[in-house]
C-alpha cells in the first residue's frame, strides 16, 4: 500500500494520517462505507434468515405488490422477492467485485505495460487489444459456455475476456500524457527500473481515471451476466442475480413496477456507494 | 508520419487475418449450424444442404474461401435469411446504425465534455456533486432499461416522440439519447476527475496570474491534456455505437446492424458472422488509427516522442 | 479548439440527413382497408421451396397459392386446381387446374407445378421440404440420386392437368398439397440462378410491392388472381417490431395484428390481456412435452417415466405459468386434430407417482439417496425459464428427487438432442398437417431425428404402417388410438400442454383465418365497416 502513496510532488510523502483524516471528514465517504458494510450484511444473513428461500415457488400469490408479508412483494412465479434481492445481491457484488479485481489487474499492467515501452511493443499490445475486440464476443462466449460449462466461474472468466480492454486502453491513454513529466525524466535519469517508474510514479497518478473506469466496470458486468443468462449462458434458474431480475421485471414495469424496481434500485444505490468511496479515494492520493 | 501511417495500416490488416482466423475456429468449434431446428430434417436432406453450402468440406478448404472472400468483400448469402446477400445485410443496415450512432456520440461527446468541465469548476457544490450523481446513475441504469424507460415515459405516456421504428429525426432522438447516455455519463466522470487535476496545475496558476481568461485556459490549454485518455476510450466506443447497440435497435426496433451480429451468431449464419466480423474489425481499426493519430496531434508531446522513438528504432 | 467545433458539426449533420429521410408513418383506419401487421423478423426466403419457419409461411400464401386451399371455415377446397379425381386405391390423384394467371400475366400450368416438384427433387437443390414430398413415387430415390427425375410419379399430361401417383394410399396427401412447399414457382424464377429476392411473380391473392428489409414489407391485392372479386383487402404490411413496442403501437391503434403466429405477445402482458379482455386464442395443432431419454439412468424404467408425467400439475402450470388458455395434456394427440381425446390418466396424481417411483427405484436396484441430480435442460427463453422452475419443483414432491435445471442456447440444446446427452429435456412439436399421423410417426423409429428419445416399440410402429394402407377412416383412426395408448403407456415423453395461439387483433377485421398449422390466410378476410374502434 505505501507505493500507492506517492504524490504530484514525488519524495514528499504526505502522511497517511494527513490523508486518512481528510477521507473521513467526508461524510458521503463515510456514509458509503457503512452503506457497504450493511450491503454486504443482508447479502450474507437475510437468505439464511429469512423464513422464505429464493427457490420456493407459490404459483397462488405471484406478482403480488409489497406487503407486510412480503415486504418487496413476489415475483411472477409468487417467490418472495426481498429473499431473492438479497441472494441476487451475492452473485451480483461478487460477480461485479470479481470482473472489476480482474480487469484492473489486467488492465493496468497492459496499459501500464504499453505505454512506458513504446515504440513497437506499444503498437504490438494495442493491436493485440484491438484483435480481441474484434472478434465477436458472444461467439466467444458460447464457446467458452460449451467447453468449461455454465456456471458462475464462466461468466467471471468471459467478463474478463473482454472488460480489461477499456481499461487499458484509459490507462495507456493516461500514462502516454504523464510519461514525459519531469518527474518521470527524472526518475529514468536517476536509473531507476521500468516496474519502479510504472508502479511507484506512473500508476499512482493515473489512479483518478482508473477509478472512474471501474466505477464503469462493476455495472457494466452485472450486466453483461443478465443478458447472458437470458440467452441460457449464465447462472442458471432459479438462482438470479440483480441484473437478471432487473431484467426479467423490466417487461412487467408497467404492471408490476416493484420487480423493477428493487433490483435496479439497489444497482444504482451500490454504484453510488462504490463512486463516493472512489473519488474520495482519488482525492487522498491527489493533493 | 507517412512511414508510421503505412506501418500502422501493415498491422491493421494482420490483425484482421488474425481475427478472421480466430472467428473461423470458434464458429466450427461450436456446435449447432444454420439447419439445425428442434423439428429436425431427416438426416440426408440435412447433410445434403450441408453439402450445398460448403459446410463439410474441409476445413481449409473452408478456411480459404472466407479468405479470399475477405478480400473482395463478396460472402454470398446469408444462410437463413435466404435471398439477401451478406454485403446486401450489411449495407442497408450499417447506415442506420450509423446514423444512430453519430447522433448519440454528437450528443454525448460535447454533452459529456461540458458537464465534467462544470463539474470540476465547482466540485464541492450543488453543481459539482449533482452532476456527479447523475453520471454515476448513467452509469448504473444500463442502456436496456433507460431506452424502456424513456421509450415509456417520453412515448407512451408523454406522447412526445414516436415510440419506434425509423424514419425521421424524431425517430432517432429517444434511441439515441438511450445509446448515448452511459457514455455521455463515462466521459462527463473522466473529464471531471482529470480537469480537477490539471486545475491544481502549476500552468494554471501561471496563465491566471497572467489574467488569461478562465474559458481560454480551459479551452486551449488543460482540455488538450486530459484529450489522450479520452480518445484511446473513444476508438473503440466510437466502433461499438457505430456497429449498433443490440439492445437499443431491439427496443425501438430500429433495422441496424445490431441486431444481425447477435442473430448472426445464435443462427449459426457463419457468411454473415464473417462478413460482418471483417465489418466491424475493419471499422475498429480505423478509428483506433484516427484516435491514435487524434492523440498524437493534440498532444505536441507525444507527437515529439513518438517520432524520437521511431529514430531510435 | 478546432476539434471541438467539429463535434457541433458532426451535430447538424446528422440533423439534416435524418430530417431528409422523413417519412410518415403508415395509415390505417377500417375505411382503408389495409392490414398492419406486427412480425419479429423479415420473411426468411421468397421462394417456396425454401421457406421452412411458421411466419413466412404466412406470407407465402399471400404471394402463392397451391392446388388446394384451407379456407376461413377450416374446409379444405380446391384453389388453384378446379377438381381433383381420386382413384379407387387412393394412389392417384389428377388434379385439373383452372384458368389462372401468375402476376406477370402469364398463365399458371400444370408443368409450373410439375417442374416446381421436381426441382425441388433434385439432388443438389437445397429444399429443406423436399422429404415432404416423398410419398409420391419415386420421389426419395430422385432426390438421393438413385433415379433420374422422369421416373417420379409428377406428370403434366397437358398444360391443365396434373396427375400424381404416390408410393402407397395416403388419405392425407391432399392436406400436404396445401402446404406451401407444394406451392408453384414461376418458370422465370426456376430457371434463374439468382436468389429470389424483391419483384417476385407470383399466383396469390396478394401480389408483391415493397419491402425494407428488417423494417417493412407490403403487399398488395392482385387484380389478376382468379378470384380476386373476393378479396376485400387492399394491402397488407409487415412491420418488424419488438413484441413489447408490437404491443403499445396496438394499444394506440398503429397496429391491427400482433402477437401469434407472427410475433408474439410479452409473457408477462397476458394475465392483464385477458383480464382486459382482449386476449385472443386460437387452438394449435401442437404438443409441448418433456423428452425423456431412455437410453439413460433413471429413464430407462417405464415406471419412472410415468411417475415424473403424474407428478406433474399441468393445470397450474397452464393457470398460472403460460396463461395462454393451454389446454393440459395427458396424451400427445391435441384436440385441433378433432379426434376424441382420451383422458390416459389423472393429470397431478400424487399418490399414484410416488407410488410408481418407490417402485421404479425397486427395478433399478438403488435406493432414493443413491440418485445424483437429474438435469433438466430446455432452451432459454423467458417461457420455458417460467416453466422449467415451476416443474423443477413440482417434480420435487417425488420423495424430494433433486433436479437441476440447465439452460442453454438453443442450438447448443438441439445439438445435445441429437447427440441424445440429456436425461430430461423440454420440447414441442407443432404439426406441418391436420393428421394424427404427423405426430405419431416420430417415434415410429428410434433414429428419426425428431425423435431422440431412442424409444421404438414394435407394435407402435406396426399399427401406424397399417394406418398408412387404411382407406377407411373410422379404422385409421382406431389404429391412432391404440398407438397412442402404446405411447402413452410407455411414456417415453410426458405431455405437458396443448399449444394455443395468443394474440391480439382489432375487433373489426373479421374473418382472417388463423389455422391450427399455425399459419394466417387473408383472402377471405375484410373490416366490419360499422363497428366502431373504441
Amino acid at each position: 500500500m505505501t507505493l500507492y502513496l506517492a504524490s504530484k510532488n514525488p519524495g514528499a510523502l504526505s502522511s497517511s494520517k494527513k490523508n486518512w483524516t481528510k477521507f473521513k471528514s467526508h461524510p458521503l465517504a463515510y456514509a458509503s462505507i457503512v452503506f457497504l458494510l450493511l450491503l454486504g450484511f443482508c447479502a450474507l444473513f437475510i437468505p439464511i434468515l429469512s423464513p422464505y428461500t429464493y427457490y420456493d415457488i407459490n404459483l397462488s400469490i405471484k406478482n403480488q405488490p409489497p406487503s407486510l408479508q412480503h415486504w418487496f412483494g413476489t415475483d411472477d412465479l409468487g417467490r418472495d422477492l426481498f429473499t431473492r434481492t438479497w441472494n441476487g445481491a451475492r452473485i451480483s457484488l461478487f460477480v461485479g467485485i470479481a470482473a472489476a479485481a480482474i480487469d484492473l489487474v489486467l488492465g493496468m499492467l497492459w496499459g501500464g505495460i504499453a505505454a512506458l515501452a513504446g515504440g513497437k511493443v506499444d503498437e504490438m499490445m494495442m493491436r493485440l487489444a484491438d484483435i480481441l475486440s474484434a472478434i465477436p464476443s458472444l461467439l466467444m462466449i458460447i464457446a467458452l459456455m460449451v467447453v468449461i460449462g455454465p456456471g458462475l466461474h464462466t461468466i467471471i472468466i468471459a467478463l474478463s475476456l473482454f472488460g480489461w480492454i477499456t481499461m487499458a486502453r484509459v490507462v495507456r491513454g493516461q500514462l502516454l500524457q504523464i510519461k514525459h513529466n519531469g518527474y518521470v525524466i527524472a526518475a529514468k535519469a536517476l536509473g531507476a527500473s521500468f516496474w519502479r517508474i510504472l508502479f511507484k510514479h506512473l500508476l499512482p497518478n493515473s489512479l483518478g481515471p482508473i477509478i472512474v473506469t471501474l466505477t464503469l466496470t462493476i455495472p457494466s458486468a452485472i450486466f453483461t451476466e443478465a443478458f447472458l443468462s437470458y440467452l441460457g449462458l449464465g447462472v442458471q434458474a432459479p438462482i438470479a442475480s440483480w441484473g437478471t431480475m432487473a431484467s426479467e421485471g423490466l417487461p412487467a414495469m408497467e404492471y408490476y413496477p416493484w420487480r423493477l424496481f428493487f433490483p435496479s434500485g439497489l444497482i444504482c444505490l451500490t454504484m453510488l456507494a462504490f463512486n463516493t468511496i472512489g473519488d474520495s479515494l482519488s482525492n487522498m492520493f491527489d493533493s | 508520419m507517412a512511414l508510421l501511417i503505412i506501418r500502422k495500416l501493415f498491422y491493421a490488416c494482420l490483425s484482421l487475418v488474425v481475427v478472421m482466423t480466430f472467428t473461423f475456429l470458434l464458429m466450427k468449434m461450436i456446435p449447432g449450424d444454420p439447419f439445425q431446428q428442434e423439428q429436425a430434417l431427416p438426416s440426408e436432406i440435412h447433410q445434403a444442404l450441408r453439402s450445398h453450402y460448403g459446410l463439410n468440406d474441409s476445413f481449409l478448404k473452408q478456411y480459404g474461401r472466407y479468405l479470399k472472400q475477405a478480400t473482395t468483400f463478396n460472402f454470398g448469402s446469408s444462410l437463413v435469411h435466404k435471398g439477401q446477400s451478406v454485403s446486401q445485410i450489411i449495407r442497408t443496415s450499417f447506415p442506420n446504425s450509423a446514423l444512430l450512432g453519430g447522433e448519440a456520440l454528437a450528443l454525448s461527446i460535447p454533452l459529456g465534455l461540458l458537464f465534467g468541465i462544470a463539474a470540476a469548476l465547482k466540485p464541492k457544490k450543488a453543481q459539482g456533486s449533482l452532476i456527479t450523481c447523475l453520471a454515476v446513475l448513467g452509469i448504473s441504469v444500463p442502456s436496456f432499461i433507460l431506452a424502456t424507460l424513456l421509450q415509456y415515459i417520453l412515448g407512451i405516456k408523454l406522447g412526445l416522440f414516436p415510440i419506434a421504428r425509423w424514419g425521421s429525426m424524431m425517430h432517432s432522438f429517444l434511441p439515441a439519447l438511450s445509446l448515448g447516455f452511459m457514455p455521455m455519463a463515462f466521459i462527463a466522470r473522466l473529464t471531471r476527475t482529470k480537469m480537477i487535476e490539471e486545475l491544481h496545475q502549476g500552468y494554471v496558476t501561471t496563465a491566471r496570474a497572467k489574467g488569461i481568461p478562465e474559458i481560454s485556459i480551459i479551452a486551449f490549454h488543460a482540455l488538450r491534456n486530459i484529450l489522450s485518455p479520452l480518445f484511446s476510450f473513444l476508438g473503440p466506443l466510437t466502433a461499438s455505437i457505430l456497429t449498433g447497440s443490440f439492445i437499443v435497435e431491439k427496443i425501438f426496433s430500429i433495422p441496424g446492424l445490431g441486431y444481425w451480429f447477435v442473430s448472426s451468431v445464435l443462427n449459426r449464419d457463419y457468411p454473415l458472422i464473417m462478413g460482418i466480423t471483417v465489418f466491424y474489425c475493419a471499422i475498429l481499426l480505423l478509428t483506433s488509427l484516427i484516435a491514435d493519430i487524434a492523440c498524437l496531434f493534440v498532444n505536441p508531446r507525444l507527437t515529439a516522442a513518438a517520432l524520437q522513438e521511431r529514430e531510435k528504432s | 479548439m478546432r476539434i471541438l467545433l467539429f463535434i457541433p458539426l458532426i451535430f447538424i449533420i446528422a440533423v439534416s440527413l435524418g430530417c431528409s429521410k422523413d417519412s410518415t408513418p403508415s395509415q390505417n383506419s377500417p375505411s382503408s382497408n389495409q392490414i398492419t401487421i406486427a412480425t419479429s423478423d423479415d420473411p426468411l426466403s421468397l421462394d417456396p421451396r425454401l421457406v421452412r419457419d411458421l411466419a413466412t409461411a404466412t406470407v407465402m400464401r399471400m404471394l402463392f397459392e397451391g392446388l388446394m386451399r384451407t379456407n376461413s371455415k377450416g374446409i379444405l377446397e380446391p384453389a388453384c386446381a378446379q377438381e381433383v379425381a381420386i382413384s379407387e386405391d387412393q394412389t392417384i390423384f389428377t388434379f385439373i387446374l383452372r384458368p389462372c394467371m401468375w402476376s406477370d400475366g402469364t398463365a399458371v400450368t400444370a408443368e409450373d407445378f410439375a417442374e416446381t416438384w421436381k426441382s425441388a427433387l433434385k439432388p443438389d437443390f437445397p429444399a429443406p421440404n423436399a422429404y415432404q414430398f416423398y410419398l409420391i413415387k419415386g420421389a426419395k430415390d430422385a432426390k438421393e440420386g438413385r433415379a433420374p427425375p422422369d421416373q417420379i410419379g409428377i406428370k403434366a399430361e397437358s398444360p391443365n392437368t396434373l396427375v400424381v401417383e404416390l408410393e402407397q394410399p395416403a388419405p392425407y396427401f391432399l392436406e400436404l398439397v396445401a402446404c406451401h412447399f407444394y406451392f408453384p414457382v414461376n418458370r422465370t424464377m426456376r430457371l434463374s440462378n439468382e436468389p429470389i429476392t424483391g419483384n417476385i411473380i407470383g399466383n396469390g391473392p396478394f401480389k408483391y410491392e415493397n419491402w425494407q428489409h428488417r423494417h417493412e414489407f407490403s403487399v398488395v391485392k392482385n387484380p389478376d388472381y382468379w378470384d380476386a372479386k373476393s378479396i376485400q383487402i387492399d394491402k397488407i404490411i409487415l412491420q418488424v417490431l419488438e413484441e413489447h413496442t408490437a404491443l403499445q403501437l396496438f394499444k394506440i391503434g398503429q397496429i391491427d395484428w400482433t402477437g401469434s403466429p407472427l410475433n408474439t405477445l410479452p409473457q408477462d402482458a397476458i394475465e392483464i390481456l385477458k383480464e382486459q379482455n382482449i386476449l385472443k386464442v386460437a387452438p394449435g395443432a401442437g404438443t409441448h412435452w418433456f423428452r425423456f431419454n431412455t437410453e439413460r439412468l433413471p429413464f430407462t424404467n417405464q415406471k419412472m417415466r410415468q411417475a415424473f408425467s403424474l407428478a406433474l400439475d399441468r393445470h397450474a402450470i397452464v393457470e398460472h405459468v403460460t396463461q395462454g388458455n393451454q389446454s393440459p395434456a395427458t396424451g400427445i394427440l391435441p384436440p385441433s386434430l378433432e379426434i376424441d381425446n382420451q383422458q390416459y390418466y389423472e393429470d397431478h396424481d400424487l399418490g399414484k407417482a410416488n407410488m410408481l417411483f418407490s417402485e421404479a427405484l425397486d427395478e433399478l436396484g438403488f435406493s432414493r439417496d443413491q440418485m445424483t441430480p437429474i438435469t433438466l435442460h430446455y432452451t432459454a427463453n423467458d417461457r420455458s425459464h417460467k416453466i422449467a422452475q415451476a416443474v423443477q419443483q413440482q417434480w420435487n414432491t417425488l420423495s424430494n428427487v433433486p433436479i437441476t435445471l440447465e439452460s442453454g442456447e438453443s442450438k447448443v440444446t438441439y445439438d445435445r438432442l441429437n447427440r441424445k446427452d440429456y436425461q430430461i429435456c423440454l420440447g414441442s412439436w407443432y404439426a406441418d398437417i391436420l393428421d394424427p399421423i404427423n405426430f405419431l410417426e416420430i417415434f415410429k423409429d428410434k433414429d428419426n431425428p425428431t425423435n431422440q428419445t431412442s424409444w421404438q416399440n414394435e407394435t407402435y410402429a406396426r399399427l401406424l404402417d397399417q394406418s398408412s394402407k387404411e382407406t377407411n377412416p373410422q379404422k385409421r383412426l382406431q389404429l391412432f388410438n391404440a398407438a397412442e395408448r402404446i405411447l402413452i403407456e410407455e411414456m417415453p415423453i410426458a405431455p405437458l400442454f396443448y399449444a394455443s395461439f395468443n394474440y391480439l387483433k382489432k375487433e373489426s377485421l373479421e374473418n382472417v383465418y388463423f389455422s391450427p398449422l399455425g399459419y394466417l390466410d387473408f383472402k377471405e378476410a375484410y373490416w366490419q365497416p360499422h363497428a366502431m374502434e373504441k
